[in-house]
């Protein structure tokens, strides 16, 4: 099989063995790789009701078709495994040289079983698996962790890894590769953790062939063109920091835990002003023409750089109400090299502060708190303490759903996420496709999964119905699932004219086949209802698709304008899309549907 | 009569000029989109090609227009009065 190797690569690291299983074509026709043959083999390899922190949950690393096509932004690959946030389907995706390795020790998965009673660091090359003591690397951060191992193998090998917080067990700890590129959401880094996994290394040695590679030398000389003109100019030049001037001003930047009370100007953290003021260098993943990139260096730390986005600008600023830009890149520095995703522990840390400012926090875990002189210097003992499980930190890497529901008192209306995961920053009662996207999203407040924005950021957005929002958000979910199963990085989808049209072309000379446009289509909707069908058999109904309490209660009110959604709006909404996937209007899968998708014989 | 309006600036279109927000003053009754693209791009040429295409005037598809900070609207739905503000962002919404 052309595009393949046709191999899963099975790690067990309770025993310190390992195994290689074959891969039918019938299964990557169906899911093809990435998200969507993650999603195959969690719903394989873990049991029902498996703890995510426990040795049952396996730990899946895929590569995808793509990779390895040098066509620009593929070289990405995905993390799955059951979420410690949400007890569902955890899914994040990460880039660079590492995705090109693991295709290159000749799996197109790798699944991580078991747990290891002491701490390992996994190495995969042409020798097969060793099983490397790891003690020494304990408490290291992620570059630390990095740059000790490629001292240690030598060149060639890739590695990812987790930081402290991973080692931890903080649920939402994130795992890094490749110089800090993070694997964020979702918690996958707290489940490598939990296998004392310190890291995983991998040295590629095959080549998977291309079926038509004249084919794919002239698309992806077209594709590099086409990459560098206006569909990406935005993200070459600032970067998705860009979005933060953009969001104030139309007052969909959620700030202050969503109260969106601040008087704080956030000019100061522009994109704009960050470009123009600071030391700014563009980088980019393996095999990419665009660079979205944005290294800052953080003033006062020596030569330090943060590799900086939007999401994490949100996380460690407005959301927590702080305007400070040395605070905020130090911040998100930090996270990144603990090893843990910016957007939930923003979101755990902003709800917190709000539980101090409303007199909620127990006597006990007031004494538990680090002293402190500034709201600054509180975000900056939150994360650490955080990270290291020390103090009030032990509580808080619960994350916000759990701790909310310990404390009680209304505080779980404000812990702002969705099935455990903690919400981006995109304003709900603003963007309602979006909120509709968030509320039914099967990872918990995702804004990538459906990138249900665009809509809501086009001509006549205000004029959509409800029930076309329903069809626009599985429109946008069936694409995103096709783009992470490729894997295209989300930031290309606009240089395609006809994104199922080119795909299927690429994907047919990559590997031989003769799957039509609307086949590709029907991946999406497949790979989604078996995302939702493992959710289903892990416990989900109708009430998890939801917003947080506040986002109803608590309009937006800028002047005149009122920006609002109810929740009979929301359930509405969540109705029309249940209907558009063909399900129950509990949102069920029926029988018929997983037959006819094949997901059921 | 004349119209004033306010052009704000994000992203590159920032960058380029320099300027957050632009006054324009127009001594005519009437004005549309293509009059604020066409006085934009001779006050900054270094816009051209980057923001705007001064030929056509129009902007470039990796920006979006928006009245007021209030709705997207396509060029030709937009209509101008006394003392309105046209933003100038990036169209795309990804991040």
């Amino acid at each position: 099989m052309f595009g393949y190797n046709n191999k899963v690569l099975i790690i067990d690291v309770s025993s310190k063995s390992w195994k290689w299983e074959d891969l039918e074509e019938n299964v990557v026709r169906d899911f093809i790789g990435g998200s969507g043959l993650g999603a195959y083999l969690l719903y394989k390899h873990c049991p029902t009701g498996a703890d995510p922190l426990s040795h049952a949950n396996p730990l899946i690393f895929c590569a995808s078709p793509l990779v390895g096509s040098r066509l620009t932004t593929t070289s990405k690959f995905a993390v799955v495994s059951k979420s410690p946030q949400t007890g569902f389907i955890g899914d994040s995706l990460s880039s660079s040289s590492i995705a090109l390795s693991i295709k290159g020790v000749g799996a197109d998965a790798v699944v991580i079983t078991g747990a290891s009673r002491e701490w390992v660091s996994l190495v995969v090359d042409k020798t097969g698996v060793r099983f490397n003591e790891a003690s020494n690397l304990l408490g290291t951060t992620t570059s630390v962790t990095e740059r000790s191992l490629t001292d240690t193998l030598g060149r060639g090998y890739d590695t990812a890894c987790i930081g402290p917080a991973g080692e931890n067990l903080v649920r939402f700890a994130s795992i890094s590769n490749d110089g800090g590129r993070q694997a964020g959401r979702t918690g996958n880094g707290a489940v490598m953790g939990s296998k004392k996994v310190k890291a995983i290394s991998f040295k590629g040695h095959t080549k998977v062939p291309s079926f038509n590679e004249k084919a794919l030398s002239k698309i992806r000389i077209d594709l590099n063109h086409k990459s560098l003109g206006e569909a990406t100019e935005k993200y070459r030049t600032l970067g998705t920091m860009a979005n933060l001037s953009v969001f104030e001003r139309l007052k969909i930047l959620p700030t202050g835990n969503f109260r969106n009370q601040s008087n704080k100007d956030f000019q100061n953290i522009s994109g704009e002003a960050i470009h123009t003021e600071e030391k700014v260098s563009t980088s980019h993943c393996a095999n990419c023409t665009i660079g979205c990139e944005k290294l800052v260096t953080i003033p006062n730390s020596g030569s330090k750089k943060v590799r900086l986005e939007y999401q994490s600008l949100f996380a460690m600023g407005p959301l927590v109400g702080i305007s400070d830009r040395e605070t905020i890149l130090k911040s998100s520095k930090f996270c990144d090299e603990a090893g843990m995703d910016t957007i939930s522990a923003g979101s755990t840390c902003a709800w917190f502060m709000e539980c101090m400012q409303k007199g909620l926090v127990p006597e006990s875990w007031l004494k538990l708190l680090p002293k402190y002189d500034s709201e600054e210097d509180l975000l900056s003992k939150l994360l650490t303490s955080i990270a290291e499980r020390s103090g009030i930190g032990d509580i808080l890497a619960e994350g916000s759903a759990r701790v909310s529901e310990e404390i009680g008192l209304g505080s779980d209306e404000f812990a702002m996420h969705v099935k455990g995961l903690e919400m981006p920053g995109y304003e709900p009662r603003s963007l309602h496709t979006m909120a509709l996207a968030l509320a039914v999203s099967t990872r918990g407040a995702c804004h990538n999964r459906s990138s249900a924005y665009e809509y809501d950021f086009s001509s006549d957005s205000d004029q959509y119905e409800q029930s076309s929002r329903g069809r626009m958000v599985v429109e946008g979910e069936d694409y995103g699932a096709v783009m992470d199963s490729l894997i295209w990085c989300k930031f290309v989808r606009r240089v395609f004219e006809d994104f199922y049209d080119e795909s299927s072309e690429i994907l047919n000379n990559i590997t031989g086949w003769d799957i039509d446009p609307n086949q590709l289509a029907q991946c999406g909707e497949r790979i989604n209802n078996l995302k939702k069908q493992f959710n289903i058999r892990e416990g989900w109904n109708r009430s998890h698709d939801n917003l947080p309490k506040r986002i109803f209660s608590d309009p937006l009110i800028n002047g005149e304008k009122v920006s609002s959604i109810s929740e009979s709006e929301l359930d509405n909404m969540i109705e029309y899309y249940y209907d558009a996937r063909g399900w129950t209007s509990d949102g069920i899968i029926p029988s018929e549907k997983l037959v006819s998708l094949g997901i059921k014989s | 009569m004349a119209i004033n309006l306010t052009v704000e600036l994000f992203g590159n279109s920032r960058v380029i000029t320099g300027q957050k927000l632009i006054d324009l003053r127009f001594s005519k009754s009437e004005v549309d989109i293509c009059d604020v693209i066409q006085e934009l791009g001779q006050r900054f040429p270094t816009l051209d090609g980057k923001v705007l295409d001064s030929s056509t005037k129009s902007l470039l598809p990796s920006y979006a227009l928006n009245l007021n900070g209030v709705g997207f609207k396509d060029a030709a739905q937009i209509e101008l009065a006394d003392g309105d503000s046209i933003l100038i962002l990036p169209s795309q919404a990804g991040g």
